[in-house]
């Protein structure tokens, strides 16, 4: 059965804005322990939005690959599996396959999509200047990173659950592209 | 104004199931009062609702609903399939109280799901009401969309309830 | 020839404008932007009223000098273009600019707020690509 890309898209950008508005101002007072946790550091907050975020698409990536695998064969090389997340995962999540894809062969893989999904409906206000350029200020991209975080768990989760263990980042300066950096734990 | 937009993008609906899942789940966490985490799921719906309107207007072409059995029909057998990949049923119609309850027989949110005692307050779909209420006020149909029944909760079947809350302003009778 | 756009919430609000080719400006634009909305509203109504066929929405008026194309959603999008009075049925460029272009860059940009003036460089950008590819442009 399928549903709309939309509605999940839409649910995700609630989530992402429900997040980042609990962790900057809590409320009423939530469970009695939270309360010596209010936070006021904009870092901080910013750490912990990453981490609600991206843990909550670190634990659906690994049900999603265990899912989509559990027919195959275990992957024997990380080739199969960063294959597998190149094309299979990413179209399955994200509707087409990355558009780049570089590596060190020693465990760090850079994934470029030049059309990534979750972002192509994201815009700011015009500047008035260049109507072609989409490049971000610095203040921008720290606002889509919000919309990232969850794509770089369920990245991280779906490699783990293949068997790769990875610390996944995004970059993004110029909407809709983005560009993840994996980088396995082996590695040196 | 009917010509619609010719195809909208499909997402396997274990995808959205699990991400809805663990949504709920982190509400839970950060709330200890259920009824609170009813009032974020329905606050939630309501914005994507609102959101929602102009892509389901531009792809079935829709044009107004002669009557409030018509707005039903949208909802339950348009609306629902587009969106979420079933229709729901329309039951208990009152034309005139202006109101009617939507079954889900199928609902993909709860497959999988299991509600502990300790959340038996929690409507877990609730966000379905807020998206509802949103969308429709969008076309100018105030109306109050409640959950009636949940399986989750040990009923028999899950019904939202949905009343109209005034008399709309255009369109409808 | 495309002269220029207007799109309105449905409370009558100026949500965008732009113009490509307007050799007459605007004695006061926010006149315009102010009262248009509310002239069409009328308009809309009037001429649904009095059709000896029903169903019947307004579509478009013609001048000596311009075509005013209207359309309108259900859910309160209302847009006018101004064009030549050549231009024949703009039907399926209007539901395009409705159909595509607000609805992913306006309505599912989580950046902007509802019933805010529409500022996205997508939008515009989007808009502006596609209403200067029509045939009848220039």
């Amino acid at each position: 059965m399928s549903v709309s890309e939309s509605i999940w898209s839409l649910l995700l950008n609630e989530f992402v804005n429900y997040v980042v508005s609990s962790v900057s101002e809590p409320s009423e007072p939530t469970k009695e322990e939270n309360n010596e946790d209010f936070i006021n550091d904009p870092e901080d907050q910013k750490k912990i939005t990453k981490a609600k975020l991206s843990n909550a698409g670190y634990q659906i990536g690994q049900k999603l690959a265990d899912r989509y695998t559990k027919d195959r064969s275990r992957f024997r090389e990380q080739v199969d599996i960063i294959r597998f997340l190149c094309k299979d995962f990413w179209t399955l999540l994200f509707g087409k396959n990355v558009d780049n894809l570089k590596t060190n062969h020693r465990g760090m893989w850079i994934i470029r999509d030049e059309n990534f999904r979750p972002l192509r409906n994201l815009s700011f206000p015009f500047d008035g200047k260049n109507l072609k350029k989409f490049d971000l200020n610095e203040n921008q991209i720290q606002i889509v990173q919000r919309f990232l975080y969850f794509p770089c768990g369920l990245i991280r989760g779906a490699l783990s659950a293949l068997g790769i263990d990875a610390d996944v980042d995004v970059h993004c300066s110029l909407i809709p592209a983005c560009e993840f950096t994996v980088i396995s734990k082996e590695s040196n | 104004m009917s010509r619609s937009q010719k195809k909208i993008d499909k997402i396997n609906f274990e995808i959205f199931t699990l991400t809805y899942g663990e949504i709920v789940t982190t509400l839970l966490k950060d709330y200890e009062d259920v009824e609170e985490v009813n009032n974020q799921l329905d606050k939630m719906g309501y914005s994507m609702g609102i959101r929602m309107v102009d892509e389901f207007l531009a792809f079935t072409g829709l044009n107004k609903c002669s009557d409030f059995r018509d707005t039903a029909d949208a909802i339950a057998n348009k609306a629902f399939p587009l969106f979420l990949g079933f229709p729901a049923g329309i039951q208990n119609f009152d034309e005139k109280k202006k109101e009617f309850s939507l079954v889900l027989d199928q609902n993909p949110l709860i497959e999988f799901v299991e509600l502990p005692p300790k959340y038996k307050g929690l409507f877990y779909c609730n966000i379905l009401c807020g998206i509802i209420r949103g969308s429709l006020e969008m076309l100018q149909i105030d109306v109050e969309a409640k959950y009636k029944k949940c399986v989750l909760r040990g009923d028999e079947r899950s019904e939202i309830f949905i009343s109209l809350k005034q008399d709309p302003k255009k369109g409808d009778k | 020839m495309i002269y220029n756009l207007f799109i309105f919430s449905k409370d009558n609000k100026c949500l965008y404008y732009y113009e490509w080719n307007r050799p007459l400006k605007a004695d006061s634009l926010d006149y315009e932007k102010e009262n248009l909305s509310g002239l069409l509203i009328a308009i809309c109504d009037f001429v649904s009223k009095i059709s000896p066929i029903k169903p019947s929405f307004f579509k478009s008026y013609s001048t000596s000098s311009y075509k005013l194309h209207y359309y309108e959603s259900l859910s309160g999008f209302r847009m006018a273009i101004l064009t030549d009075p050549t231009t024949g049925d703009l039907t399926d460029s209007l539901e395009y600019i409705y159909g595509e272009l607000f609805t992913n860059y306006v309505m599912k940009n989580p950046l902007y707020e509802i019933g805010q003036e529409i500022k996205s460089q997508k939008f515009i950008y989007e808009l502006d690509l596609y209403i200067s590819k029509l045939p009848f442009f220039k």
